[in-house]
């Protein structure tokens, strides 16, 4: 089906702050081609796709489209060419219509200096029917679920002449039905020679609908070629660089009486009726769709959301916590899912990092803070976590993802923490840091630490949990031994799930 | 070891440091080129005690609008709540100073005129963290409130017949030489040293106006850091306000208008990130000398008053835009410097 | 449809324009003659160009303090270069001079903040400055007591006149100005590209240059206009006067970002509709103009001006405040 070649990038390298993001990549995407670029958290995708958008110059390399070579361009001039991204947050703009955002860019791209507010309304419905969906075009945007606006994004690059379509990971929010009438309009693109680059870890998808495959590991491109040439085991072999024969976690020393016991807790509109035991020594996952509630059940065990109705039990006694210090100083501890934005102080040193949750407890006699203690405990951190930094009194934000990642675990560890709750603990993160923290989870419950685990990262879950619990809408939909489920089962147990809601 | 040692500390002066080296040299110019410009009157002993008596109105001032900018915020109405202050002790002193004594008046005046400060610094404190107006809008109004008691309760004329021992605080020189204020400014600092530096509100104080949200998750109170620098805000604008009342011994609402832009040109100049997060009192405390140096020269140089200000805002916008070009380079220098320690 | 606007915010102001106006007209009944409304009318004029124009920089998502100032540069140096040259030609020419300055003035504003993305509130406080006192050391501050003619009898003609008891108030033809202004905004935020991409900015910057937004050519056109309106506010304001201080409207910058933020304009960008801050203009000048009438003493009209906006602002920031912590709802009534 594919054409001759829309494309082609040549020994594009990039290096940010010393580390390389990208390191020589060839790629040639062809017109009317579906390629999916795949590769775990931190392999280069989003750098590639940043550079095939203009937003980021390479170091080196060469870009050709149309015979013309460019070393770089500006987003503008990706834009004219026919390069069109959408991106996992949509670039949409919550305060303006859906109309508006769907059309006002490629009224825009036309010339246009004025607003014709017909023309915008009619071709924003034109773009909705192309993806047979149906939506209020008046209504504000900010006010629309997650699954609407990324819809609304996929409509605005329509309507903009593309002819390079770039999805990143279009498909975390969608239910399956939205995903095939998706898949539809990828084929439709497809018959009318726009090539489709679809960003994804989830490998069924891959499968369905793509028919070129390029994986990167570490800003390298392992391997390319058609998608019917890798199986599953060669898919993961090349995403991971390993053998995924992997030993699954086993809890060793679960304690007799559960460390957090919650019983029929609820928030109004959030969730409702989730109880669960955690013991100790234990790793317990919590899993389910993006909005399935998962996080907001976990950022309420931290008393970061009020909970309406229920009790919380920690060691046996009710906790009434007030505040997110109380949580603290009770044993709870929350890694957060975002550590740009939730848990980092990203220019402030790695000390004041470490120590930020306990501030109180770093004090000297006289109240002061305690400038060489800190210093020292958070050198201990930093051996004990094998942070590569030279010196603690870094900013944070000169630490490679993974090491930030640690100093967040060591900000929490350094509560000495009964519960620790760590929400998607490996997104962004290459695969080395990644393996330390699986190990150092693991090492934590042995040490009767209770542990839990949110992700929808499902082997995560398999791997490092021994229970896990499923989330939808809501509510608790069901639990299971890891040691008696597999990835297919679980994500076909999810789908189903979010395909109930969805319908409704 | 060594070569690590090398690499975090120069980190930590392109970070930190080689910004306090760059204020002391600019300082010190200020100091040389008036020292030359204007001769033998800027060097004597009597324009250093008027420097010195001068400068911890402003200095004092700046102090408690850094505190609002290291929350990422701002307080506009330093001035306002300066002279409310100073307004509610000189009333205070001069309606009870027969009845009670002329020195409990003054003390309990200044008291008053403390918790007046307080008390505007919590107003200020609970629109911006409770109410959630962003702080540049809050203090704009409420220093349009603070101003228009003032105006309200004085019927806009200054307030005049406080004792002349009044003029002690902001006034008298101790030992005939070191200006009371001076002292008053020097306690200020170390006490505000201490509590940034050394005190947990301080480090909270820093992590908040780096990110709220990280803040919030790792247990700051955010609402009560924000209510607390206003408060100090408030009482530091008092304390402005008595050296201010003291030293013209009266009190006007409509007082240094004009220290509001100088407060921020001191706190850029200081270093004080407006997006907050980052600044020292050391930097305002040598940005205050600088500007006190140039007023001065520019005073005995007989500087007409209006290129005076033209000279404030150049060096306001000025300052933005040498930072600008300095954090871009010291950007490059750190992707140079982080380039080669990966290719050896 | 009904129900839809009673939710709008243009709604809320509209209510509490009309209360206002209802209380100082039982207070006194002055308020409701016709000569009371021509002087409102004529009260707005000058704060109302700035403040239309200052609206779409708070859209933007930055706020200009320098527009007094810019103001005061126009109106002072066309009226002295008007005067001292006896000027006697059309009127068109001292205003387009004090527009052209304040557009000098306003497209420098621009370009330093785009060029070196510094805040716009605190570059702007240093221009204020700074072309203020450039303006006073060239050209003096002596005032200009006596226009050149075409200004002077511009300033003497009446567009609309009005009666309160035996007191004629008259309103200037400068009033047409407001109305340009407001309808100029008005078509550029709602039928424009440009309009548009003001919005954008101030919903969300990264999206609008992702988009393809020339984001810093707006910026620079959004204070470029702030500038113009300005010199245009400034130069009705001496006609007006008949006269030229160069220390008026210098600390007016308060209420005209009052009078937007109060109409209903998101102080963080992104959300104001001109509807809005007409209201929220009409508020600030009943309630400034209006203190007088229901028999406040002058001394404490500041005070509660300041409170007046205070509170408005804290009502509007409140709201913004619990709307925000409105969350996407998951959970479904019931099952199934």
């Amino acid at each position: 089906m594919a054409g001759k070649t829309l494309i082609k990038l040549d020994g594009i390298s990039i290096s940010f702050g010393g580390v390389h993001a990208l390191q020589d990549v060839d790629l040639e995407i062809l017109e009317g081609q579906t390629l999916c670029l795949a590769g775990e958290n931190g392999g280069g995708k989003s750098t590639l796709i940043k550079i095939i958008s203009g937003f980021y110059r390479p170091d080196r390399g060469t870009i050709e489209i149309d015979g013309k070579q460019y070393s770089h361009f500006t987003p503008k001039q990706a834009i004219d060419l026919g390069i069109q991204v959408i991106y996992q947050d949509f670039a949409i703009f919550p305060n303006l219509t859906v109309a508006e955002n769907i059309a006002l860019s490629a009224e825009r791209l036309d010339g246009r200096k004025t607003v014709n507010w017909k023309n915008v309304k009619r071709r924003a419905q034109e773009a909705l029917d192309m993806i047979n969906v149906r939506m209020d075009l008046d209504a504000t945007l900010a006010d629309l679920p997650v699954a609407s606006k990324q819809l609304v994004a996929i409509c605005r690059s329509l309507l903009q002449n593309a002819r390079l379509l770039i999805m990143d990971e279009p498909t975390t929010a969608l239910t399956k039905n939205e995903v095939n009438s998706l898949f539809k309009v990828v084929r439709d693109l497809q018959k009318k020679g726009i090539a489709v680059v679809f960003v994804s870890h989830k490998l069924d998808e891959v499968y369905e609908i793509a028919e070129q495959l390029v994986i990167l590991r570490n800003g390298k491109k392992v391997i390319e070629g058609p998608i019917r040439e890798f199986d599953r085991k060669r898919f993961i072999y090349y995403m991971t660089g390993r053998e995924i024969e992997s030993e699954t976690f086993e809890a060793k020393n679960i304690g007799s009486e559960p460390v957090l016991e919650v019983r029929n807790i609820g928030i109004k509109d959030l969730f409702a009726d989730i109880s669960f035991k955690l013991y100790a020594g234990e790793v317990l996952g919590i899993t389910g769709l993006l909005g399935s509630g998962r996080s907001e059940l976990a950022r309420s065990l931290f008393n970061l959301e009020k909970i309406d109705t229920g009790q919380v039990f920690l060691e046996g006694k009710e906790l009434k916590l007030k505040s997110v210090k109380d949580a603290i100083n009770a044993g709870i501890a929350y890694v957060p899912e975002d550590r740009l934005t939730e848990g980092l102080f990203m220019p402030q040193t790695i000390s004041r990092n470490m120590i930020s949750a306990v501030i109180e407890r770093n004090l000297n006699k006289a109240g002061l803070i305690d400038t060489n203690g800190v210093r020292e405990r958070s050198m201990e951190w930093v051996k004990e976590l094998k942070v590569k930094t030279p010196s603690t009194e870094l900013p944070a934000q000169a630490l490679s993802g993974g090491n930030q990642q640690k100093v967040v675990l060591a900000k929490w560890l350094s509560t000495k923490p009964k519960v620790l709750i760590l929400n998607s603990p490996t997104v962004g993160i290459d695969v080395g840091a990644k393996a330390d923290i699986y190990a150092y989870t693991r090492m934590l419950a042995e040490q009767g630490i209770g542990v839990i685990i949110i992700s929808d990262d499902l082997p995560e879950i398999l791997d490092n949990c021994n229970r896990a619990l499923i989330m939808k809408r809501g509510r608790l939909a069901g639990e299971f031994q890891t040691s008696e489920m597999d990835e297919t089962r679980l994500a076909d147990i999810l789908a189903e799930a979010n395909d109930k809601g969805g319908a409704a | 070891m060594n070569k690590e040692k090398g690499f975090a500390k120069y980190i930590r002066d392109i970070t930190q440091d080689a910004q306090m080296v760059r204020l002391f040299v600019i300082m010190v110019a200020a100091f040389v080129i008036m020292g030359i410009a204007s001769g033998s009157k800027f060097l004597s002993l009597s324009n250093f005690q008027s420097m010195a008596r001068t400068f911890p109105e402003v200095g004092i001032l700046a102090i408690a609008v850094s505190l609002a900018m290291l929350l990422g915020g701002i307080n506009l109405s330093v001035v306002g709540i300066a002279n409310l202050s100073g307004i509610f002790c000189c009333k205070f002193i001069i309606a009870t100073q027969e009845k009670i004594g002329m020195w409990p008046a003054i003390f309990i005046g200044l008291a008053i005129a403390m918790v007046v400060g307080a008390l505007c610094g919590l107003l200020n404190g609970f629109l911006i963290a409770y109410v959630g107006i962003p702080a540049m809008l809050a203090t704009l109004g409420s220093q349009e409130i603070f101003t228009g008691l003032g105006v309200g309760v004085t019927k806009g004329a200054a307030v005049f017949g406080t004792p002349s021992e009044f003029t002690f605080f902001g006034g008298a020189y101790i030992f005939g030489v070191i200006p009371m204020s001076l002292i008053v400014f020097v306690v200020v600092v170390v006490i505000f040293t201490i509590l940034l530096q050394r005190k947990q509100y301080g480090m909270e104080l820093y992590l908040v106006g780096t990110n709220a949200k990280a803040a919030r998750f790792s247990g700051i109170k955010n609402e009560r850091v924000i209510l607390k620098t206003h408060v100090y805000g408030g009482i530091l604008s008092a304390i402005a306000g008595i050296i201010i009342a003291s030293g013209t011994n009266s009190a006007k609402a409509s007082y240094g208008s004009s220290y509001v832009l100088r407060c921020l040109i001191v706190a850029i100049l200081g270093g004080i990130n407006p997006s907050g997060g980052f600044g020292k009192i050391t930097g305002v405390v040598m940005a205050v000398l600088t500007i006190q140096f140039l007023s001065s020269g520019f005073g005995i140089l007989r500087v007409d008053s209006y290129f005076q200000t033209f000279v404030w805002g150049a060096v306001l916008v000025g300052d933005m835009i040498l930072n600008h070009y300095m954090d871009k380079l010291a950007e490059n220098r750190k992707k140079k410097k982080a380039e080669k320690e990966t290719a050896s | 449809m009904l129900k839809k606007a009673m939710k709008t915010n243009e709604f809320f102001v509209l209510i509490a324009l009309a209360i206002l106006c209802l209380i100082i007209g039982i207070a006194n009944p002055v308020f409701f003659t016709t000569g009371n409304l021509v002087s409102l009318m004529k009260n707005s004029i000058v704060m109302g160009i700035m403040t239309f124009a200052l609206m779409p920089g708070i859209i933007a998502g930055g706020i200009d303090v320098s527009f007094p100032a810019i103001a005061v540069c126009g109106m002072f140096t066309t009226s002295k270069i008007m005067d001292s040259i006896g000027y006697g030609g059309p009127v068109i020419l001292p205003i387009l001079m004090s527009i052209a300055i304040g557009t000098v003035l306003g497209f420098l504003n621009g370009i330093i903040i785009t060029k070196f993305s510094l805040p716009a509130f605190i570059v702007t406080l240093g221009t204020s400055s700074l072309y203020y006192g450039l303006l006073i050391t060239l050209v003096g501050s002596k005032p200009v007591n006596r226009l050149c003619k075409p200004m002077e009898d511009f300033g003497k003609a009446v567009m609309i006149s009005g009666k309160s008891g035996t007191v004629t108030t008259t309103c200037t033809w400068t009033f047409l100005f407001l109305v340009a202004v407001a309808l100029i905004v008005y078509l550029i935020l709602k039928y424009t590209m440009l309009g548009r991409g003001i919005y954008a900015i101030g919903g969300n910057r990264v999206s609008a240059e992702r988009a393809g937004f020339n984001v810093t050519g707006i910026l620079i056109f959004v204070y470029t206009f702030i500038g113009a309106c300005a010199g245009l506010a400034g130069i009705c304001h001496t006609m007006q006067a008949r006269i030229c201080m160069p220390t008026d409207l210098m600390g007016s910058e308060m209420l005209c970002i009052a009078a937007v933020v109060l109409g209903g304009t998101n102080i963080a960008g992104g959300r104001g509709t001109v509807i809005g801050t007409t209201l929220g203009l009409a508020l600030i000048t009943v309630a400034r103009s209006s203190l007088t009438l229901v028999g406040v003493d002058s001394s404490w009209q500041q005070m509660i001006v300041g409170i007046i906006i205070v509170a408005g602002t804290a009502l509007s920031a409140y709201k913004e405040l619990k709307s925000s912590r409105k969350i996407a709802k998951i959970l479904e009534d019931q099952e199934g």
